[in-house]
């Protein structure tokens, strides 16, 4: 690769700088602060990226640019970079056409040289020269002795480094945290529970502890045995001494006892309980007997106590039946005189309707009024319609009679004015037409006058005045004759004046208007007239049917009892008040006869209490006041009868037991005498005393037997018996005994206790050792054992592959060192021999160390500590000369970019050394920056800096 | 008369697994910590199944060093569910389990019989009071048995059938103690009829007849050295009194070392699955738990991705966690990276460079073991293996010239990985 164009946009001090190297040698000339060391920075922030914030575009621009270069296999290439603070920036590689090739070509193009090795092999300044510690990076180094080994950029060291780190991670002589380390030690702590849970010693041992304990639990039950042996003993002698003691005490109450009185044996056993019972039986009826005379005492005195009235008694059938009718009699007296209030009611009631019919009318005609419903309905059905419409005919002739006359009045008026003289006419035209009856006629009025005089009438009857009834009746009956009478006079007087006319002849058969007119209203006269008749014909018949039906009414009011010449209203009325009047009559007698009814049942059920009362010698004015006072007697005599009744049983019972007793009182002084001479005694007390004495020895008998059967069941009998009693003779104190039993006692308690811990320990074992028969964990333990152990042989087959290839690789570097020289150092001796003119032959550096020593042509070896500062540039310089070489020929060349590096070189070895320059960029671009106008350089082209410097 | 029997041995109850991590799941601790209980069931289910008419017990029954309780009991349980039968059975004590070592008070059954160590004694096996074969016999009374006790069998000479039960090494194999040491004209020399022999637990014949001498193998494989079939042998003996032992598997669970190539693999995932399908494929074929030991092999593209850091064992974890996770299972217990990289050895030992020169060492190396020149490499291990911890645990790993050299070629590998430019 080489640069053809370095272009600055803004770099340091640098703005739009741009420059085009020579493919050789390029001189690049300026002053200090020209900004030599800037396009040092520059060249490698293009290839490389930025350093942090170093040089930032001071002068503007954007900070950043381009390299244009040539890469080897004839491509331009254009490597763009911009950024403002550190790292890649912003990266570009475009080719001549301005298309992106994308930022991996980079370092393709840069043969996989990283910046730390362009720096300093590649581009270096006289501070990075003078520092051996450039050259002795790993990655450097690597490239100094890899290149004549055939590792590459592979370090031998690394390698050896790594390796051993491995190792060690593995397994350290002294160590704890490698793995095989960790492994030995969790293999140690293994073992070591392997060994605790070894069975054979856990078997054994669980096994001889489970027999100690077997052996000790045999000892403990025959001491067991002992202390039950023993307690038995003490238990036997605690429970026998209240008997021993009893048997010493009952044998000397024997000894001490007096000779037995009667023949104990002799007298029946159940003698002393048959002489209490006959004792008592005897002491009971002596009691009672005392008891039932107290009693008798007081029911005589109770019977002989109470008076009874006999009489009374006698007759208390009667007197109960005489009291039970008690209170209807006493309601029989309350209801005669209301009875009596109300027959006088109803009579006066009577006679009150009787006067409103009318003087005359007592209760035999009152009786003979039918007030039937047939009566009242023919009143208001029939004879209504019948009167009625003879009325109407009567009525309506008249009023036609009338009309027709007003018309003839016309006619003849009419007439009369055409003709003053008219020719004679049947009747005479001034002269009203006759009528049967005047509209007041007789009819009329009696019917008018009529309903006058019955309203008089009925408001007297209202006002309760039975002769102002009567009085009204009589005046409408007058007025009613009357009325017929005047009806019968008007009507023959009309049908006489309205007979009809025949008109003249003449009058119609004449041509004279006048006569005409007047024809024509004599004709009209004549109508009228002939009408005037045939109305007055009418309303005669009318009137005959009138007068009819007025006879038949009059026949209807006398056949039923009433007074004649009623109209049909007051004929109803007073139907209706004889109702009323024969209801009151009925209720007066109905009354009468209650009256009469309870009397007579009163005055029976007086007399009957009189002569009851009689009989018993009472005499009351009031018979029933009377019989109040038996019932308060008789309640009374019935009471003492009973108390005298009850007195007089009990009396009987009481004698009863009384008797009773007796026999029972000598029934047990007989038992009791045969007692006493059963037992031989004279009375009670002697026998019981002998009985008792002869009991007392029977008594001690029995406790001297019940005293020795309790030992002989705690011993045994016989020997054993002689021996148990042999051994409670010895017993001063029983509370020995009981302290004795207390030890034993608690002895055992405590060899219980030995036996139960015994036992559970026993069981213990036996778990334990069932336990180890089928534990798994010995089992897992070898196991976990076994895989650390597996992983151990692993870990020690990869330490040992580990560590074998590191000691032979060491030991190949070792012999590499000696039989090979890498190149680049034979290089580097050969540039610095003939910089120095042969006085140094041979550089010193191990494989993959730095650079020890230099040895003289007198084979002096000089440390480089001893060096001059200019012999020790040049070794360095000679050095990158060697790598830049080497690189050349591995891949492809790199341009060189150096600054300023001879400075420090005597004139001698700088003319040299830039005759070596000159070689190198035969092969290599070089760009060689100075200061120095006189630098000893032939270069193909040469640039000038401008100075940057202000002012 | 034929008859039938079982000859098994080396049964070593209740040992642990070797070669399994701390990473086993429960269920797969569980399973292998009772391996060889349930192994010992099997055989007992096996000779009750095939009505046998006794079972030879040919030593190491138990192991001094992990004698439990627990295997006692489960012995004495089986014994019993024989006896319960009417099945004897005969039994000899070997070099784990001597009659001087401990023992529970675990009563066996009357059919049961432990032959003495004092000399070698008999007992008939009867069928209905009928002598089918006599059994001649002999245990261990210390571990340390030195002496031929083969050459001590002897025929009674009116028995029907003979047959030695020993625990012995015949011929001196190795990886084996020698006890009992004798020849196989030792054994043609007592008369014996079948010789059912314990003590190396890989099986079979030595010889098929006149006598048949047979190592029944141990019946449950306990570490990564015992791979492949365990079990016992079903014996049949005809008429003529010709013995045709048939092998039996009766273990459990079963050690598999399964080789996977990685030169086809592309891809670690194409390796993952590639090692699943071979780990379940081995349980389809042992037809119970397996306990899988993977060998990566061969060269291939993924090798170099092998040796990364932490790759392996991400690979190993993936494994675990998708494969072999039913019943039976498939415990993959390790995958070993023994692949190589592509690149000519032979070529690049020529070269001038590191690597040559580091391949060269090697091959220097590999020379002098040759020539039985150890000290070199054990110098450089002697860290680790006299570092007296270290030794006792790892007591198990001899560190001959074979195991020398395998850790040479792994090292080289590891130098050549990190050398290698081809990365």
């Amino acid at each position: 690769m080489r640069i053809d164009e370095i272009a600055v946009d803004g770099f340091g001090l640098l703005r739009d700088r741009r420059l085009a190297p020579a493919p050789g040698l390029t001189l690049i000339r300026g002053a200090n602060e020209a900004g030599k060391s800037t396009l040092l920075a520059f060249v490698r922030s293009i290839l490389f990226g930025f350093e942090t914030k170093s040089h930032p575009a001071l002068a503007g621009g954007r900070r950043g640019g381009w390299l244009t270069v040539r890469t080897g296999d004839d491509r331009t290439v254009r490597i763009e970079r911009y950024g403002q603070t550190g790292g890649n920036g912003q990266l570009r590689l475009l080719d001549e056409e301005g298309d992106d090739l994308g930022p991996d070509l980079l370092p393709r193009i840069l043969q996989g040289v990283e910046r730390n090795v362009y720096n300093n092999v590649f581009a270096f300044g006289l501070a990075e020269l003078a520092q051996i510690s450039n050259l002795s990076t790993a990655d450097i180094a690597a490239r100094i002795y890899g290149a004549g080994m055939g590792t590459g950029a592979t370090s031998v060291v690394e390698i050896e480094n790594r390796l051993e780190k491995a190792r060690s991670e593995l397994f350290a002589k002294q160590g704890r945290n490698p793995r095989m380390n960790v492994l030995l030690a969790e293999i140690d702590a293994l073992n070591a529970q392997i060994d605790g849970l070894d069975p054979p010693a856990i078997f054994r041992a669980a096994g001889g502890r489970r027999e100690l304990l077997q052996v000790e639990l045999t000892g403990l039950s025959v001491e067991a045995e002992a202390i039950a042996i023993e307690r038995h003993r003490l238990e036997r002698l605690r429970d026998g001494w209240p008997s021993w003691v009893a048997l010493g005490a009952a044998r000397t109450a024997l000894a001490e006892l007096p000779p037995a009185p009667v023949d104990a044996d002799a007298i029946p056993g159940d003698i002393l309980e048959r002489l209490a019972l006959a004792e008592r039986d005897l002491v009971a009826a002596t009691n009672r007997a005392a008891e039932l005379g107290r009693e008798q005492a007081r029911a005589v005195g109770e019977r002989d106590g109470v008076v009874v009235e006999t009489a009374l008694l006698a007759g208390h059938h009667e007197a109960e039946a005489l009291l039970a009718a008690l209170p209807e009699a006493r309601a029989d007296r309350t209801r005669l005189i209301e009875l009596e209030h109300d027959r006088m009611d109803r009579a006066t009631a009577l006679a009150d309707a009787l006067r409103r019919l009318g003087p005359g009318w007592d209760e035999a005609r009152l009786l003979t009024v039918d007030d039937s419903l047939a009566a009242q309905g023919a009143i208001g059905g029939p004879f209504r319609v019948s009167l009625e419409a003879a009325e109407r005919d009567l009525e309506a002739s008249r009023a036609q009679i009338a009309a027709v006359e007003l018309n003839l009045a016309d006619a003849r008026a009419d007439l009369a004015a055409i003709d003053p003289a008219p020719p004679a006419s049947p009747a005479t035209p001034a002269e009203p037409v006759r009528r049967p009856g005047p509209p007041d006629g007789p009819i009329a009025r009696a019917a008018l006058l009529s309903p006058t005089w019955l309203g008089a009438g009925l408001a007297l009857a209202a006002a309760g005045f039975g002769g102002a009834l009567l009085l009204g009746l009589t005046l409408a009956q007058a007025a009613f004759v009357g009325l017929l009478l005047g009806a019968a006079t008007a009507i023959a007087g009309s049908v006489a004046s309205h007979a009809p006319e025949r008109p003249p002849a003449g009058l119609i058969q004449g041509s004279d208007p006048l006569a005409t007119r007047r024809d024509e209203r004599l004709g009209r006269v004549r109508l009228f007239e002939e009408r005037a008749r045939t109305a007055g014909e009418r309303e005669q018949a009318a009137g005959q049917a009138l007068e009819r039906a007025q006879g038949e009414w009059a026949t209807w009011l006398s056949a039923h009892g009433l007074p004649a010449g009623l109209d049909r209203a007051t004929a109803a009325r007073m139907l209706d008040s004889a109702t009323a009047a024969r209801a009151s009559l009925a209720a007066l007698h109905g009354i009468q006869g209650r009256r009469d009814a309870i009397g007579t049942r009163l005055t029976s059920f007086e007399s009957r209490a009189t002569a009851f009362l009689a009989g018993l010698g009472r005499v009351a004015d009031d018979p029933l006041a009377g019989l109040e006072a038996v019932r308060r007697d008789l309640a009374n005599a019935l009471d003492a009868a009973g108390t005298q009744q009850r007195a007089s049983q009990d009396l009987e019972r009481v004698e009863a037991a009384l008797a009773a007793t007796g026999a029972s009182h000598q029934d047990a002084t007989t038992r009791l005498a045969a007692i006493l001479a059963e037992g031989h005694s004279a009375d009670s007390a002697s026998l019981r005393g002998a009985i008792a004495e002869a009991n007392r020895r029977t008594d001690v008998a029995r406790e001297i037997q019940a005293a020795r059967g309790t030992l002989v069941a705690l011993s045994g009998p016989a020997d054993a018996l002689v021996a148990f009693e042999t051994d409670l003779a010895t017993i001063a104190d029983i509370s020995d005994v009981e302290a004795g039993l207390a030890s034993v006692a608690e002895r055992n308690r405590e060899l219980e206790a030995r036996r139960a811990a015994t036992l559970e320990q026993l069981g213990a074992e036996g778990r334990a050792i069932a336990e180890i028969e089928n534990s798994a964990a010995a089992a897992e333990l070898r196991q976990q054992r076994a895989e650390r152990l597996t992983e151990m042989a692993v870990l020690a087959e990869s330490w040992s592959v580990t560590t074998i290839a590191l000691g032979l690789l060491r030991r190949t570097r070792s012999r590499y060192e000696r039989e090979h020289r890498p190149d680049v150092l034979k290089e580097a001796e050969t540039l610095l021999a003939a910089w120095t003119d042969g006085r140094y032959v041979r550089i010193h550096a191990p494989l993959g160390k730095q650079i020890q020593e230099l040895e003289r042509r007198d084979g002096v070896h000089v440390p480089l500590a001893g060096l001059s500062t200019g012999t020790a540039e040049q070794l360095y310089l000679a050095m990158r000369f060697g790598l830049v070489e080497h690189f050349g020929r591995e891949a492809e060349s790199l341009p060189l970019v150096m600054d300023d590096i001879l400075v420090n070189f005597d004139p001698l070895r700088a003319e040299r050394a830039a005759r070596s320059i000159e070689d190198l960029a035969t092969r290599h671009q070089v760009l060689y920056f100075t200061c120095h106008p006189g630098t000893p350089l032939a270069a193909a082209a040469t640039i000038e800096l401008p100075d940057l410097s202000p002012g | 008369m034929s008859f039938r029997f079982v000859h098994t041995g080396d049964l070593h109850l209740d040992s642990p697994f070797l070669g399994i991590g701390q990473a086993a799941p429960d269920r797969v601790a569980t399973a292998l910590r009772d391996a060889t209980l349930r192994s010992w069931d099997r055989i007992v289910r096996l000779a009750l199944d095939a009505n046998v008419d006794a079972v030879l017990v040919a030593g190491d029954v138990f192991e001094s060093a992990n004698r439990t309780l627990r295997a006692q009991v489960a012995f004495r349980d089986g014994l019993e569910l024989l006896a319960r039968r009417r099945i004897p059975s005969f039994v000899v004590a070997g070099n784990h389990d001597p009659l001087s070592g401990w023992e529970a008070a675990i009563a066996w059954p009357e059919l049961a019989h432990r032959f003495g160590a004092t000399e070698v004694t008999s007992r008939p096996i009867l069928r209905d009071g009928v002598e089918l074969a006599r059994v001649h016999g002999i245990s261990y009374a210390v571990r340390d048995v030195n002496r031929n006790l083969a050459a001590t069998f002897q025929r009674d000479g009116d028995e029907p059938f003979a047959i030695g039960l020993l625990h012995a090494n015949v011929g001196g194999i190795e990886g084996y103690g020698n006890y009992a040491p004798c020849s196989l004209s030792d054994l043609g020399a007592g008369g014996m009829d079948y010789w059912a022999l314990g003590h190396i637990h890989r099986h079979g014949v030595l010889r098929p007849a006149d006598p048949t001498v047979v190592y029944c193998g141990n019946p449950q494989g306990r570490d990564p050295g015992e791979a492949d079939p365990r079990g016992c042998y079903l014996v049949e003996v005809d008429e003529r009194g010709h013995a045709q032992p048939e092998f039996r598997p009766m273990d459990v669970v079963r050690w598999q070392r399964i080789s996977v190539p990685i030169d086809a693999i592309p891809t670690e995932d194409a390796l993952i699955q590639a090692i699943g399908g071979a780990v379940e494929a081995a349980v389809d074929a042992a037809g119970r738990s397996i306990v899988a030991l993977v060998n990566l092999t061969g060269r291939g593209p993924i090798h170099a991705s092998l040796r990364r850091a932490n790759v392996l064992a991400d690979l190993h974890g993936l494994v675990r966690e998708r494969f072999g996770i039913g019943d039976p299972f498939a415990w993959v217990e390790s995958i070993r990276d023994e692949t190589r990289p592509s690149i000519d050895l032979v070529a690049r030992r020529e070269a001038g460079d590191l690597l040559g020169e580091a391949l060269r060492e090697f091959g220097r190396s590999r020379a002098a073991l040759a020539d039985g020149q150890e000290a070199d490499l054990h110098a450089l291990l002697a860290e680790l293996y006299d570092h007296p911890r270290a030794r006792r645990a790892l007591s198990g790993t001899r560190l001959d010239t074979g195991r020398l050299l395998s850790l040479l070629d792994s090292a080289e590998a590891l130098v050549v990985d990190q050398l290698d430019l081809t990365d």
